[in-house]
């Protein structure tokens, strides 16, 4: 599903050059379930947002479905994002003035959908968390735990073939986030294919795949 | 291949229309009322200081146009040439005009130049400067003048010039200082009202004459000459031949006087009297000026075009770069940056729209059929507001072009920056 092969990543801080990530090469299959862990500043969210196709790497090869990523222009990225990646926020990134279902419907409407089906179809991804009740509420309107379940029935309302996930549970307390990362388990066990990034090493959460990321490398894969 | 490509840009264009509509509908229902009502009141303002304060400008002359044509010149209007001292078989040119089915009515003037003196009884000593002042006498037919110009309509003191009057004139408002505005440099008599005494002097001819009626208009045509019937004039000043020097006409409504003068043209009209459309007499002053003001009243309504885009611009670039983030997640999980860009546009669109419906209602329920009942008292011309419908259209096109171009560019500026440092709030 997914091949990384020698990715680099460079940032500058003025003229002074900081590596993030030297050398990662690593393979996400269809139906994974791959937790990138590691302490802060390890390269963990860049790595996630170089596969997910919002940052480009300094060199190396990224191919998804054997697609080569790094030669798409930032419109095909774009495209390809909303036909195949699903994301889910750390701090969920619903938009303020939109319904919990609007919210949803949002991505399947730049696919074409038909208002009435985008909506039918929020609905049923609310229900498969749960929060069909809430459809009508605006974010503000809702906790932070039902937040990012909104945010996940988001990036999965659209059937993505992988799902990104960026520290889902950093924001929320601990029984709200086992209840959230149930949430991607069942999703997983259901053939979604997920790439999370978090911090909390111990919380595995129904992950196949630990990968121990370190100072820009990886520093050890286990299966789980 | 190419149909290919043009059923996929179809698809991204209807895409990009109905996410962009859907974030744009959703974020003007559950924004700030307050916020929504200050910009659509802005944009009221706009549109009335974009074609208000331009009609009020071009009211100003047409005010003073219109008013030359219903009160003196009428649809056409003939003079004599002036080498020559009336109009040349001057009943044959009226015989001719009154058979045009064209023509409504019309009515013949005959002037006459006279020095009018008041309060010469009063004069302690002989040395002392006469009150006088240098007017035209007017020979009228009070019957053909009321239904050309509805000269009666414009007597504000004492009463209207019936056919056998005698020794009794109308006397313009600007020719008395009670009635006039006194402009410096304006001549005026003193102390002279309804029911007074004049003496006009025409040559060597003296005349005690008597105010029966005061005639007020901001047409010096019509407020700087005194009244008589055709008849009295004619045995003053001794022309009995019956010529005049001028003939008024008001033509059948739909009629084109540009027409009618062609009309007349063709007969041996021209060769008695100068033809000239009730534009045409206005003389170039008149077009001058009303080009001027026209052109200060685009330019002050341009001016506000850019206040209104300058506004727009604002509002949505500190909208878009308060929501840049969000900007950004969208664009991460796949929103087209061209759809958020609509929504911005859309949103420019609902707020110049309404603020030109508001304004038009507004201009066309009250403004105007208020101005039009109550014209402007300005010193020369009653103002009248001048808001076709075609140019109020134009105006309201310039208006929504140039605000939704206001709110593209800013959301295009936010659009285009890096996904990444959008969402992840890097500058």
């Amino acid at each position: 599903m997914i091949k990384a092969k020698d990715l680099y990543k460079k940032y500058y801080l003025g003229k002074v050059e900081v590596p993030v990530l030297k050398g990662i090469s690593l393979e996400v299959e269809k139906g994974d379930y791959v937790l990138i862990t590691g302490r802060s500043g390890a390269g963990k969210s860049t790595l996630l947002y170089l596969l997910g196709l919002l940052d480009s790497p300094t060199q190396g090869s990224i191919s998804i479905k054997g697609n080569d990523v790094i030669a798409m222009n930032e419109k095909q990225k774009s495209a390809f994002r909303l036909a195949y990646l699903g994301y889910v926020f750390q701090d969920y990134a619903l938009l303020p003035e939109l319904k919990a279902w609007e919210n949803i419907a949002l991505v399947l409407l730049m696919q074409g959908e038909e208002k009435n089906k985008a909506r039918q179809r929020a609905l049923e991804v609310l229900e498969q968390v749960g929060m069909k009740e809430q459809a009508e509420n605006l974010p503000s309107q809702l906790s932070g735990g039902q937040q990012q379940r909104v945010s996940i029935c988001r990036a999965i309302a659209s059937r993505p073939e992988v799902l990104f996930a960026d520290e889902p549970t950093a924001n929320l307390d601990s029984q709200t986030a086992e209840s959230v990362m149930s949430v991607f388990r069942e999703l997983n066990q259901a053939g979604q294919t997920i790439v999370m990034v978090t911090h909390e090493s111990e919380k595995v959460g129904g992950a196949k795949r630990q990968i121990f990321l370190s100072d820009g490398v990886i520093e050890k894969e286990i299966n789980l | 291949m190419k149909k290919s490509l043009i059923s996929r840009f179809r698809f991204f264009c209807q895409s990009s229309l109905r996410v962009g509509w859907f974030l744009a509908w959703r974020q003007i229902q559950r924004s700030s009322k307050g916020t929504t009502f200050l910009i659509i009141f802005i944009m009221v303002l706009t549109f009335l200081n974009l074609v208000f304060v331009s009609g009020i400008l071009s009211g100003l002359v047409a005010g003073s146009s219109n008013a030359y044509r219903s009160q003196y010149s009428g649809d056409l209007i003939l003079s004599n040439y002036e080498s020559k001292d009336f109009i040349n078989n001057s009943s044959s040119v009226i015989k001719i005009m009154s058979a045009l089915p064209e023509i409504e009515s019309i009515t013949p003037r005959l002037l006459s130049g006279a020095v009018v003196e008041a309060n010469y009884s009063r004069k302690d000593n002989f040395n002392d400067n006469p009150d006088s002042l240098s007017s035209v006498l007017t020979g009228i037919d009070p019957m053909a003048e009321d239904e050309v110009t509805n000269l009666s309509d414009l007597i504000v003191a004492g009463e209207y010039l019936e056919n056998g009057d005698r020794n009794q004139v109308l006397v313009g408002s600007s020719l008395l200082s009670a009635y006039s505005r006194n402009t410096p440099g304006d001549e005026t008599l003193d102390n002279v009202d309804v029911g007074d005494t004049i003496r006009v002097r025409i040559g060597d001819i003296f005349k005690e004459l008597q105010v029966k009626g005061v005639v007020k208009s901001k047409i010096g045509e019509v407020s700087r000459r005194i009244y008589m019937t055709d008849k009295f004039l004619r045995q003053l000043i001794q022309r009995p031949s019956g010529n005049v020097n001028e003939i008024a006409a008001k033509l059948e409504p739909g009629s084109d006087p540009d027409i009618v003068k062609e009309e007349l043209k063709k007969t041996q009209v021209c060769d008695c009297a100068k033809i000239e459309t009730w534009e045409e007499s206005q003389g170039q002053f008149f077009k001058d000026i009303s080009r001027t003001f026209s052109l200060l009243g685009n330019l002050i309504g341009g001016i506000g075009v850019a206040v209104a885009s300058i506004t727009v611009f604002i509002v949505v670039f500190i909208n878009a770069i308060t929501r840049r983030r969000y900007i950004g997640i969208l664009k991460g999980i796949g929103i087209c940056g061209f759809s958020i860009q609509i929504s911005y546009m859309i949103q420019s669109l609902f707020y110049s729209l309404s603020g030109s419906i508001i304004g038009s209602v507004l201009l066309f329920a009250f403004l105007k059929p208020y101005i039009d009942r109550n014209p402007i008292d300005f010193p020369f011309s009653d103002g009248i507001l001048v808001a076709p419908i075609d140019l109020t259209i134009i105006r309201i096109v310039i208006l929504i072009a140039v605000t939704i171009i206001a709110g593209y560019i800013p959301a295009k500026i936010i659009v285009n920056k890096n996904t990444l440092d959008s969402i992840l709030g890097r500058r």
